[in-house]
């Protein structure tokens, strides 16, 4: 089927699918990917890999856009608030999966670097479903304000802890041909680079739009205006091997502070939007192998039942020692769940990097991406309407774009 | 980098010139080949790349899983350090290997990977490309090898399985038919494989995934091949007869004399010898193609049947042949403590005749197809060893013999690899 024939079905049945799971009280995020699991390669085939491949930029867009709303948590008034306890939890929740995870690959008898690569890929909550899922709630309080902060800060963390043990285990194992000086300054250049430089790159953009979309007025604009950036900043921080994570969390975080005029720039956007990420979300699904699932075998029962413990036990464990609110302690570790595209792109850099323990590591995150991608949405939304914040956004959430006009 | 005075012009400046620099100062001290950046969002091809990864990490499941069935049909495996083969234990408990280089039939040494221990060889001798051992006993760690249910599908695995010395060793491939061929003479099923099958295999086992026996890898004439367990079955209860216990101890082949061989030789009746194999009792005791054996122990002989005592005896007991080779009569005497031949030892003396290996001279070079010696069976690379009884005297007279108007019907001892045999040329 062509592009445009495969575009309309994805809208139509995400619209569909969304109708159809709200009735089970299911997130429209989970519809979405559903629906995308039925039309994918893996179940159907109605939409082919080549599909896929001509949809990607749509998707690429639709991430952009996700990932700015997430940099905007980092407005300085809200991060001044909140930024020491979103901090601690993201550092012990993290640090806990990670823990756990490692644990029990080890105990399984893979090799330690197989162990801490699962254990930092385990760390890694995806942003986009969390963030769909507070704006399809409607939701406002501390749970969802603690939330925002912690899928910017965990996803900044997961690439930080994956730099560093990529040095660790570079220097190690020592590099073919390459003196420990050399992996040393390897190891830190890229680090350093995929940090400092991907948000120098993401204020520059930033700058770029705040400082246009000033002169912007009209909705349609402002999204070609935003797509256009967005392309743009990933584009570029792929030439210059940054990260293109930082770099639109980044883009947003500059956004949110500079200009006062940027929240009628994300309301307008908001109105033309939707269709961008029901496209991002039925592709992810159709991009799932469900088939892969049974492959993962007792590592990847390891794997999942030990990230999600991890998370679940050290939000409790964090919040309860910041003495938060009883609803962020009790919820807030169900609302971490979703994994997604950071986890494969990090399995992707293990491939380049590490083939002999590839197999592996890309065998148990595909099968139990499927898992986490399905039920992390769910998960969410049970912890924020078991906290009783689901609904309690009068206007939109003050650091989220709002789902709809 | 965000700042937190937002609205002053000066800083956002400063903050854009800073970022400017830390990219260009970045871009020049970076690394060469420095690794991309983990994506957000992996493109189709990234993604293609993750699943073949993970089916690499379903052929390293896979190759585990062989050595895991290579290990289950490891107690089936011996190593035989007679003939440095393999050998394969059958559901009868016997031990099928390939032809042992010793003629001898005593007890042999086979290892296993537990231990060693003693086999007696029950069937071997020339026309089989095996040989079957049977334990003295039992041996450690030993089990019988599971035979396949049916044969595989086309394209599912197979794995040949053999010992070097105690070491498992072990290969994988795919199986494709099953074809029909001649091994040794012996028709046979081939089950053939992807595999290359090497001299090194020989002896060895062809186990399909589920440890199922399904063949057993041999010397066909020129080559290795994987013989099926059906017709390893089938040659062993076709050799089990007293003719191939006659060939395996004596190395003769014996046969009913024809009417008209019989007006040749001009005798009444009795058995001819039709073949001899070189350095085996029978070549020992002096016997040759083309003799007539017509007693044993003072008993006529008419059929070859008459001869089994010489299969059955243990040995112990003295067996006396009177022979007819041309127009002289002789006696041959398997003595009982013949315990059995050493290689390349001249005949005792005293028997009429002492065998001497035929020289190249009459060595035949080519065979005129729909000729007289062709349609008799005679090939390139046979040679003319006696005519009538008598060694040749001249090339002049083998030309003689052999061509196609001669009408006088002679006898021929051709010798041809390890044997040699009479033909009577009409």
């Amino acid at each position: 089927m062509n592009e445009l024939t495969s575009i309309g079905l994805i809208l139509l049945l995400a619209l569909l699918a969304g109708h159809l799971v709200k009735v089970l009280r299911v997130p429209e995020v989970t519809g979405y990917i559903l629906a995308g699991v039925a039309l994918g390669p893996s179940l159907l085939g109605w939409l082919s890999q080549e599909n896929l491949i001509a949809l990607g930029a749509l998707s690429e867009v639709a991430l952009g856009l996700i990932l700015f709303s997430v940099g905007s948590v980092f407005e300085f008034s809200l991060f001044r608030r909140i930024g020491r306890q979103v901090l601690v939890v993201t550092l012990i929740e993290s640090g806990l999966a990670a823990l756990v995870v490692s644990s029990g690959v080890l105990w399984l008898g893979q090799p330690w670097p197989v162990a801490l690569l699962l254990g930092v890929i385990a760390t890694a909550t995806a942003p986009a479903s969390t963030l769909m899922v507070i704006r399809e709630c409607n939701s406002a309080g501390p749970l969802t304000d603690n939330l925002l902060g912690i899928i910017a800060v965990n996803n900044l963390l997961s690439i930080a802890m994956f730099g560093l043990l990529v040095a660790v285990i570079d220097l190690t194992l020592g590099l073919d041909g390459v003196s420990t000086l050399e992996t040393l300054y390897r190891s830190g250049f890229w680090f350093v680079w995929q940090m400092i430089g991907s948000v120098a790159l993401g204020y520059l953009v930033g700058l770029l739009l705040a400082g246009w979309s000033s002169q912007v007025t009209e909705g349609g604009e402002n999204l070609i205006l935003f797509a256009g950036s967005i392309l743009l900043c990933v584009g570029v921080s792929r030439e210059l091997s940054l990260s293109p994570l930082v770099a639109s969390l980044a883009v947003g975080a500059t956004m949110v502070n500079l200009a006062g005029r940027s929240r009628r720039l994300f309301d307008a956007l908001s109105k033309t939007d939707p269709p961008f990420y029901a496209m991002f979300f039925v592709i992810a699904g159709a991009e799932l192998d469900v088939a892969r699932v049974p492959a993962m075998g007792m590592l990847g029962l390891v794997y999942i039942v030990g990230r999600a413990g991890g998370k679940l036990a050290g939000a409790s464990i964090a919040t309860w020692r910041l003495g938060l609110q009883p609803q962020v302690r009790t919820f807030l570790g169900f609302a971490i769940q979703a994994q997604a595209g950071l986890a494969l792109g990090l399995t992707l850099a293990v491939n380049a990097r590490y083939p002999q323990f590839a197999p592996v590591v890309t065998t148990v995150v595909l099968a139990s991406v499927v898992i986490f991608e399905m039920v992390g949405p769910m998960s969410t939304r049970f912890a924020l309407v078991q906290a009783g914040e689901a609904g309690q956004a009068k206007a939109p959430p003050p650091s989220v774009l709002p789902v709809e006009g | 980098m965000d700042t937190p005075t937002p609205h002053s012009g000066r800083y956002i400046s400063a903050l854009a010139l800073a970022a400017c620099l830390i990219l260009s100062i970045g871009w020049f001290l970076r690394p060469r080949d420095i690794p991309s950046s983990p994506a957000p969002l992996p493109s189709e091809s990234e993604l293609a790349q993750l699943a073949r990864r993970a089916e690499r990490r379903s052929l390293d499941s896979m190759a585990t899983y062989f050595a895991v069935t290579a290990d289950d049909v490891e107690s089936s495996i011996v190593h035989v350090p007679t003939s440095g083969a393999s050998g394969v234990v059958l559901n009868s408990g016997t031990i099928v290997t390939v032809p042992l280089p010793r003629l001898a039939d005593e007890a042999v040494m086979v290892q296993s990977a537990f231990g060693q221990g003693l086999v007696q060889p029950t069937m071997w001798g020339p026309r089989l490309p095996l040989a079957v051992l049977t334990p003295r006993g039992s041996l450690p760690g030993l089990a019988a090898a599971r035979d396949a249910r049916s044969l595989p599908e086309a394209g599912n695995w197979v794995l040949v399985v053999w010992r070097a010395g105690r070491e498992r060793r072990f290969t994988s491939g795919s199986y494709i038919q099953s074809a029909s061929v001649t091994c040794d003479r012996s028709p046979a099923q081939e089950v053939v494989s992807s595999l290359s099958l090497t001299h090194m295999m020989v002896g060895g086992g062809l186990f399909d995934i589920d440890g199922g026996l399904l063949a057993v890898i041999l010397p066909c004439d020129d080559r290795v091949a994987a013989i099926a367990t059906t017709s390893v079955a089938a040659i062993l209860s076709q050799s089990d007869t007293d003719q191939q216990r006659v060939l395996a101890k004596y190395g003769l082949v014996l046969d009913v004399l024809a009417d008209e061989e019989a007006e040749y030789f001009e005798v009444d009746g009795g058995v001819i010898v039709r073949e001899v194999y070189n350095g085996y009792r029978g070549d020992e005791a002096g016997l040759m193609p083309g003799d007539i054996i017509t007693t044993l122990n003072e008993e006529a002989v008419t059929t070859p049947d008459d001869l089994a005592v010489l299969a059955r005896s243990s040995g112990e007991e003295t067996l006396a042949l009177e022979v007819r080779r041309g127009s002289t009569r002789l006696t041959i005497t398997f003595a009982g403590d013949d315990v059995g031949p050493e290689p390349n030892t001249p005949a005792p003396p005293g028997l009429g005749v002492v065998w001497e290996p035929s020289t190249e001279r009459y060595t035949i070079e080519g065979v005129i197809p729909g000729s007289r010696a062709a349609l008799a069976g005679i090939a390139p690379g046979d040679r003319v060893v006696r005519i009538d009884h008598a060694e040749p005297r001249s090339l002049a007279q083998v030309r003689r013999v052999l061509a196609d108007d001669r009408t006088l019907p002679v006898l021929l001892e051709i010798e041809r690899a390890d044997r040699r045999f009479a033909i009577v040329l009409r």
